[in-house]
């Protein structure tokens, strides 16, 4: 055996240039699955460990409205004893400090809070001092920042209601922030005691109560939140309960969903650079096998056996691969920190993102095993290599055709279960793994009759008489089975490397910049009925526009067609939505649409009122994505209870929302007449206010209106513009390492191409063919061959792109006829320049030396 | 006899249908010791025979017999094996592993074999075809003459029974051949071995003890 480990050896040293193209190309493909894993796992890790100190809490219950003293006992005795316990209430309202409003979250706690993670504070301040002063007086604890927006500082009071506050403390990080890069105003803290003297707590304010459960070590949280919950959904609250219990395992699905979304498109970004490397990687080591065919047959003729021969370029590659793992792992090690900064302010602060023995594991068997599995279906050249082949006058035995067939069929069945497989994990999903895989074994199919359609094609356009044109057909013609393989690596390549920024493309687009659709200054909410026409007076002759105000009435569902909703939830939402258990949500009716919001299915709702006295259920328009997680679908029954009375209605439309418009919108429509009775308040919109007006317009608004809370839209896309950018920056990244990768492949394979037609090259030389005319030649064939590969690749990309997009990321896709221009001359570039590159030592050379 | 070859034919598949009869009841006899020039126009087979010879292939019916033992009858693994243990082959286009010395290309038969391979035997071999100063050099950096006489240790190595030589000299000059097969006939004659040369140079056909011509398939 240390023979072979010397052959194999001498062999990579002696190779130099495949030896490190192979390991380069490998390993920029690993480094981008590696660098996606170990950010999913990291991420993974933080949550778990840090999951209480994000929550505050191992349990919390949240309602609308408060706990009653028996849902509050009932609580605090299952906890157990030993158990912990902190009370909130939060709300969203304007504050006003030195004459400048703005919309804040307060947050009134008690002497309790928090039960797990802790303030950071500025200066020496003592968290016993800041809780102990909220509660005593009327003072506030606030983000520096905050203050400074306000043009506040310690001591300075704010108006909050009807009160006044004094800001006496100053916070650099609350507990439980982890995850608020896009919040609608900042967070403002007062005692519990003093949270009454706001005037806040009124009808129509939007509060939300919350009660901190902290258990002890030994206790089980899993039983502990079922018993929770079964108490309070059971005989004290008849269906539907509307306190939710949560508890740390909901939370950290939650996030994890949330960021499921993006790692599952990076992780696939990361596959086809991956995939890419693979199908290189493979080509290259088919080339070699090539170029190793006469020294294996030489072996055999010594007395080697097939199976030393397997063993010794089998070890090649699995050296190779571990080589480009160990490469990888170096890579992803100095990438992690640019990760790192490209998620700053959307993942935990603290988050520590590094490679760990896993994922460094996996990624060395997917490098060293792996490349063996890529490289099985050429593994035929080493079947094919025949000790006959040394003799003078022999020339046969070669594997027969239909053997060899099927050997190449076979070989491909252990790449392509790997690349399922990795597809899966990568997106996370059976379905989007298998579709994946599927799409690209049939595009590799589609691409190889484009191949054979063109390159059989030539031989039609050699009829001219331009001498290198002919020439170039005729060698296309000539070589089109050594070309095909070519063809459909490149277009393969230039697809995967076209339909990574697509994708990105039409995602951003949709994020950025909703069509047709005029963006809002201001959002206002909690207008009371009375407020109505002081408001429209308000914003008359000021060339500011309101929007119609749109009435939003809290109710609950109770049952669907007849089964108590917690019951039919269990049985029909989907798993992924499990947070989504709320039973209160909010109503609306509306004249006609707003043109964010389409019917996609059914007619649009009686205009006519209804009235209880009809006995026929009054009609509801449905957003269409709530629907679905809901499991409802047309004609189904929801009986709904608004300020204590139900009602039935019939699902007859729904509706797609385009919820980034910034316009008021509701899951559920009802028809007119239905809340006609019930309180509420009302909701608008404000467009057409000047940039350098908006403050005194907002200040204005609050002097007026102190109980509206006023959001600033403007500052909202800024935060959600700041997260996009940060979020396209990543995706970049991974297009870009996708787009390398791609370019190496490229690279490689027009580089073996080009050394395959050295003795074509040569002889054209012999036959008196000038340098220039040579690399005319080689520049214009395989400029061809990358064109014409790309166009196609291009037109799939299109179609697969809206495919994917339609699929993944709820039918965004953006037409982007640019960037496949671009690829489309970059890929002509490239490999009329890697090919000329590739064959500039051989035109170089002396004819008299190539026939020596 | 060492060698006896009877009634062998082979042929080979053609593009489309039908085929090409290469060797149709070839044989003969050879005596241990003795050498053996095969020769015959271009395409009449002499590098199939020696193929099957080598046990590189097999014929489509008929039998070899070296030393015994019926080459038509084994396994490709019982073929190599015994290829490498009693017989060395060499070719006309040298083929040495570029990236191995002089020394490492003539050991290698016995470790591949699993046997081992003493610096002092492959050096004995280099004394023996007159590369005694050459055993760190690399085959590019050797003359044609000399990677023949490497070729040609790489072939004794193993001190083989037969050695069968496709045109060794057919890629050199005609001194450096005369000198090749001087060599060569001369480490046969000394390790009593027997040789089966396929040659078109009428030369080095003469210097062997037995000389048969490849028509038609058959040996005359």
């Amino acid at each position: 055996m240390p023979v072979l480990v010397r052959l194999g050896w001498r062999d990579l040293s002696r190779n130099r240039r495949f030896t490190l193209l192979f390991i380069l190309n490998l390993a920029l493909g690993l480094t981008g699955f590696l660098v996606i894993t170990s950010f999913g796992s990291s991420l993974g890790r933080h949550l778990d460990d840090n999951i209480r100190e994000m929550l505050t809490a191992d349990l919390v219950l949240r309602s609308a409205r408060p706990l009653t003293v028996e849902e509050m006992e009932r609580s605090r005795l299952l906890a157990g004893p030993g158990s912990r316990f902190s009370e909130q209430v939060s709300l969203y309202t304007m504050v006003t400090g030195n004459g400048v409003s703005r919309l804040a979250e307060i947050v009134a706690i008690d002497g309790s809070y928090p039960l797990y993670g802790a303030f950071e504070y500025s200066g020496t301040l003592s968290h016993i001092e800041v809780i102990t002063g909220l509660q005593q007086d009327r003072k506030v604890l606030v983000h520096r920042e905050t203050a400074r927006s306000l043009g506040l500082n310690l001591g300075d009071t704010l108006a909050i209601g009807q009160a006044e506050y004094e800001i006496a403390y100053f916070f650099d990080r609350d507990p439980g922030s982890d995850f608020t890069a896009l919040t609608l105003g900042p967070t403002i803290y007062l005692g519990m005691p003093h949270l009454q003297e706001t005037g806040l707590i009124s009808f129509g304010s939007r509060l939300r109560y919350y009660l901190y459960i902290g258990l002890p070590a030994t206790a089980d949280l899993p039983g502990t939140t079922a018993r929770i919950t079964e108490a309070l959904a059971g005989p004290m609250v008849e269906p539907p309960a509307d306190i939710q219990v949560v508890d740390a395992r909901d939370i950290n699905r939650n996030l994890n969903r949330v960021m499921d979304y993006f790692s599952g498109y990076l992780g696939l970004a990361g596959l086809v650079a991956l995939f890419l490397a693979g199908m290189a990687a493979a080509y290259l080591f088919s080339e070699h096998l090539r170029a190793k065919r006469k020294e294996t047959a030489v072996l055999l003729s010594l007395g080697a056996s097939h199976r030393q021969c397997l063993v010794l370029y089998t070890g090649q590659l699995a050296l190779l691969g571990l080589t480009a793992s160990l490469v990888a792992l170096v890579l992803a090690h100095l990438l992690l920190p640019i990760f790192a900064q490209l998620f700053a302010g959307i993942v935990p602060a603290d988050l520590q993102l590094r490679v760990h023995a896993r994922d460094a594991g996996i990624i060395v068997l997917v490098g060293s095993v792996g490349s063996l599995l890529f490289c099985l279906p050429v593994y035929q050249r080493l079947f094919n290599a025949r000790p006959l082949h040394l003799l003078q006058e022999t020339g046969g035995g070669r594997m027969s055709g239909r053997h060899e067939t099927v050997f190449f069929l076979f070989s491909l069945l252990p790449p392509l279960t790997m690349l399922l497989l990795l597809a899966i994990v990568a997106s996370d999903s059976l379905l989007q793994g298998t579709l994946f895989t599927g799409g690209l074994v049939i595009t590799a199919l589609f691409f190889f009759l484009a191949a054979t359609l063109v390159l059989g094609s030539s031989r039609r356009w050699s009829h001219t008489s331009n001498l290198t044109w002919k020439i170039v057909w005729r060698n296309l013609h000539r070589n089109r089975l050594f070309a095909t393989p070519g063809f459909v690596a490149i277009a393969l390549a230039m697809l995967l490397v076209s339909l990574v920024p697509q994708i990105e493309n039409g995602l951003l687009t949709e994020i950025r910049q909703p069509e047709d659709i005029e963006m809002p200054v201001f959002f206002l909410i909690d207008i009371q009925d009375a407020q109505r026409q002081p408001l429209e007076d308000f914003f008359r002759g000021t060339g500011h526009e309101l929007s119609p105000l749109s009435s939003m009435i809290q109710g609950r569902i109770v049952t669907v067609n007849g089964i108590p909703f917690r019951q039919w939830l269990e049985r029909h939402e989907r798993a992924e939505d499990n947070l989504f258990r709320r039973t209160e949500f909010n109503f609306s009716s509306r004249d006609k649409l707003d043109v964010s919001e389409t019917i996609v299915q059914g007619p649009p709702l009686n205009t006519t009122l209804w009235s209880p006295q009809s006995g026929a259920p009054f009609e509801i328009s449905m957003e269409e994505q709530f629907s679905e997680r809901l499991g409802v679908v047309l004609g189904d029954h929801l009986m709904l209870s608004i300020h204590g009375i139900e009602m039935e209605g019939r699902i007859v439309n729904l509706r797609a929302v385009r919820w980034n418009s910034f316009q008021p919108n509701f899951f559920m429509l009802l028809q007119n007449g239905v809340l006609d009775e019930a309180p509420r308040t009302y909701l608008a919109s404000v467009s057409r206010v000047e940039a350098d007006r908006q403050q005194e317009v907002m200040n204005q608004l609050t002097a007026a209106f102190p109980n509206i809370s006023v959001i600033d839209v403007s500052r909202t896309v800024e935060q959600l513009g700041a997260i996009t950018v940060k979020l396209a920056a990543s995706l970049r990244f991974m297009a870009v390492l996708a787009m390398v990768t791609g370019l190496v492949a490229v690279f490689a394979i027009a580089r073996q191409e080009a050394l395959r037609r050295e003795r074509e090259i040569n002889l054209l030389r012999v036959l008196g063919a000038g340098p220039g005319k040579i690399r005319l030649i080689t520049m214009l064939e395989f400029g061809f061959m990358g064109g014409a590969a790309t166009m196609v690749a291009i037109a799939v990309s299109y179609a697969c792109s809206h495919g994917v997009a339609w699929l993944l990321f709820d039918r965004i896709w953006q037409f982007d006829w640019q960037t496949g221009v671009g690829m489309l001359v970059a890929a002509m570039v490239v490999c009329s320049l890697t090919a000329l590159l590739a064959s500039d030592s051989v035109i170089r050379r002396r004819p008299s030396e190539l026939l020596g | 006899m060492i060698i006896e070859v009877e009634n062998l034919h082979k042929a080979y598949p053609q593009p489309g249908s039908g085929t090409l009869s290469v060797l149709a009841g070839a044989g003969f006899s050879l005596a241990a010791g003795t050498t053996l020039a095969i020769t015959g126009q271009s395409g009449s087979g002499k590098s199939t025979l020696i193929a099957l010879l080598a046990g590189l292939d097999t014929p489509d019916s008929g039998r070899i017999l070296i030393n015994g033992q019926d080459l038509a009858v084994m396994n490709e693994t019982r073929r190599t094996r015994f290829r490498a243990e009693y017989i060395g082959i060499v070719f006309q286009q040298f083929h040495l592993l570029p990236h191995l010395t002089a020394e490492e290309n003539i050991s290698l038969p016995l470790e591949l074999a699993g046997r081992h391979s003493s610096r002092e035997h492959t050096g004995r071999l280099l004394e023996k075809v007159g590369l005694g100063t050459r055993g760190r050099h690399l085959p590019g950096q050797l003359s044609g003459g000399e990677c023949q006489r490497l070729a040609l240790a790489r072939a004794l190595v193993v001190e083989p029974v037969v050695l069968l030589a496709d045109e060794p000299t057919g890629n050199l000059d005609v001194t450096t051949g005369r000198e090749v097969s001087d060599l060569l006939f001369e480490l046969v004659d000394r390790e009593k071995m027997t040789m089966i040369v396929v040659t078109h140079n009428p030369e080095l056909a003469k210097r062997c003890t037995m000389r048969l011509q490849l028509e038609q398939g058959v040996l005359r």
